[in-house]
């Protein structure tokens, strides 16, 4: 689970926060022993609470670029390391990447989990891998 | 093994004390005992390691019609995808695929390192698409498309934004027009189903207590609905929901972990009546969660019922003529790991492997064609009355991002053996249950392809049923597919279950 929350999270995120957070929701909707699938549903929360961060992050991104013209928000700074390119993805591209051919799920199981149809699992997979490579190429260049 | 794997491992591994250590040591140099995440700072950019990043190829065909289009990379070889292939086109853009509509398809070029919208109406001619800019919303500052997701009803584009926070409508595919987005409903969709002339976007999150809420959109703006009979919150539990569309109107499927499912179906979005739930099905050993998926058939619906497990993914297929009653089907003739179905000209194409299976009933299953390599998603549309099938798989040794077309004829696949039907339906009638009866079928299969003239030079069956064959011959490969079609396909697909 932390792995996950490690590879979705915005980057000044704490993981264990991410997992501690998803925990938190999901138990509030109901107990872990009465879900088939507990892993898979915590997934979800993960994933959730991520974007949930993400669109707290995007308005205040918003606003302060509004106050301050064109000039980059702090925490929008280059990640500092080998990781940086998949920051450049979105946490959904990142999920299903990370999912499918780091831990080996099928698209369609990864779907389940991500709340996604099938189409749009392999359509985030195929985006995200041509964008690791433009930025692959554009770095080498 | 991609090349970008180890940089998912390490950021897998940030923030704990042993992967936050070898971060911070590829980076500066040092060990440090932090468990939290370094903080942003300039510093020498680090390359990924490892073998070279997977690189897609798309391809177009026409399946229905006469010529067949494919698109391959070039670099990769002139290996043809199918013997019937003839001419061969050059194409200067490495397009990915992204949805079909209205007058053809939308996708992505990609140039030097950046991607472009662009539209086309065959496939072969593919012009850049600009979209007009929301003035309050600034995008992500992350490279990427303008274009998250695009989907089409029968008259109408809808095109979604990076993040969910900006629509555009289109009528050809080329001239976008902002739709807004409301407040509630920007960022938190994922898919969209197209049925009839409208869209419908379900929106529900259980960890911020937001219930399952509908969305229409008709030519103009997002309205929220207030359907009578959708589900609620309470009938959600741990499954998911999502909606399929297509000219019946549209179905809700609420898909379960376990396998279960249940429906809900209405012709607009107003007004839903539910079905009858579909039990699970018994689980396979190991399983480790399912998933069903809904898609319009012509003259009704279809749902296909994965179950995951351990290298593997079962199927069973059901329909329906109203996506209330789901009657289930016989299992496909193939065995299926985790490729791709798509749709095509409303029937349903299942690539298992390297090969692809259409059915437009759900019971009857056409063997048509093969692919090396593997697709990995495809998508069609119908063109001046040909279907058009654009897909994309996945190569590991090529970067170029040059495109070739090829044209050629469609593949004719022969009815099956007699003599190999009778041999699997005389083992299937008691089930496989001896792995003598397995070997039997297998070197039935093997007799057949040199009666075709290939040359066989080994075979073998590996503890978990795969067939391993060693051949060569002039047609030795269409004797291989005809041959493992007419006398073990279905006897492996039982075998897997």
């Amino acid at each position: 689970m932390r792995r996950f929350a490690a590879v979705v999270g915005r980057p000044d995120v704490d993981p264990d926060d991410l997992v501690q957070e998803a925990f938190l929701r999901t138990l509030q909707v109901r107990p872990l022993a009465e879900l088939v699938a507990p892993a898979a549903y915590l997934r979800r929360a993960i994933l959730s609470a991520a974007n949930t961060q993400r669109r707290r992050f995007g308005r205040t991104r918003t606003a302060l670029q509004k106050l301050r013209g064109s000039a980059p928000c702090a925490a929008d700074a280059e990640y500092p390391s080998d990781v940086a390119e998949l920051f450049r993805l979105s946490a959904t591209e990142r999920a299903v990447l990370f999912l499918h051919d780091v831990e080996g799920y099928s698209f369609e199981e990864v779907g389940g989990m991500l709340e996604m149809s099938n189409g749009a699992v392999r359509m985030a997979a195929s985006r995200g891998r041509r964008r690791l490579r433009s930025l692959l190429e554009e770095a080498e260049s | 093994m991609n090349r970008y794997r180890d940089a998912f491992e390490t950021l897998a591994e940030r923030g704990s004390p042993l992967g936050a250590q070898a971060l911070l040591e590829r980076i500066k140099g040092t060990s440090t005992t932090s468990t939290a995440v370094p903080a942003p700072a300039p510093a020498p950019r680090h390359r990924l390691s490892g073998p070279v990043v997977a690189v897609a190829v798309f391809a177009v065909v026409l399946l229905a019609g006469v010529p067949l289009l494919l698109l391959r990379p070039n670099g990769t070889g002139t290996e043809m995808v199918d013997p019937t292939d003839t001419v061969w086109r050059e194409f200067p853009e490495d397009v990915m695929g992204f949805a079909a509509g209205p007058g053809g398809f939308i996708g992505h070029a990609y140039h030097s390192g950046s991607s472009q919208i662009v539209f086309s109406s065959d496939g072969v001619t593919w012009t850049p698409v600009e979209f007009p800019r929301e003035p309050d919303y600034e995008p992500p500052p992350m490279a990427g498309p303008q274009l998250r997701m695009a989907v089409a009803n029968e008259t109408l584009w809808l095109g979604i934004g990076p993040e969910n926070e900006v629509t555009w409508t289109s009528t050809n595919g080329r001239d976008w027009s902002l739709v807004e987005v409301p407040e509630e409903l920007a960022t938190r969709f994922r898919d969209v189903a197209a049925g009839g002339e409208v869209f419908l976007a379900t929106i529900s999150d259980p960890f911020d207590e937001l219930p399952p809420t509908l969305w229409r959109l008709g030519a103009e703006q997002w309205e929220r609905n207030t359907p009578v009979g959708f589900p609620e919150a309470s009938d959600l539990e741990d499954g998911h929901l999502e909606i399929a569309g297509g000219g019946a109107g549209f179905v809700a499927v609420l898909s379960k972990p376990d396998g279960s499912f249940a429906t809900w179906a209405s012709d607009d979005g107003s007004v839903w009546t539910p079905g009858v739930p579909v039990e699970a099905p018994e689980p396979n050993p190991g399983q480790r969660g399912a998933s069903t998926w809904v898609i319009d058939m012509p003259g009704g619906w279809m749902a296909l019922n994965f179950a995951f497990t351990d290298g593997a993914t079962m199927i069973h297929v059901r329909t329906s003529t109203d996506g209330l009653q789901w009657q289930l089907q016989p299992d496909p003739p193939f065995s299926y790991r985790s490729e791709s179905f798509f749709e095509v000209d409303g029937a349903l194409t299942g690539i298992d492997g390297q090969a692809a299976w259409l059915t437009r009933d759900g019971a009857t299953w056409e063997r048509l064609r093969t692919f090396d390599p593997p697709v990995m998603w495809a998508l069609a549309t119908t063109v001046d009355g040909q279907t058009v099938v654009l897909y994309e798989s996945e190569e590991t040794a090529n970067e170029s991002p040059d495109t070739t077309i090829v044209m050629g004829t469609p593949f004719e696949e022969p009815k099956p053996d007699p003599a190999g039907t009778a041999l699997q339906d005389e083992i299937l009638a008691d089930g496989v249950d001896t792995r003598a009866e397995y070997e039997t079928a297998v070197a039935a299969m093997v007799a057949c392809m040199e009666d075709r003239g290939a040359i066989v030079d080994e075979w073998s069956i590996d503890p978990n049923e795969d067939v391993s064959t060693e051949y060569s011959g002039a047609d030795a490969d269409t004797a291989f597919w005809f041959c493992h079609r007419s006398y073990v396909d279905r006897l492996a697909a039982a075998l897997m279950r």
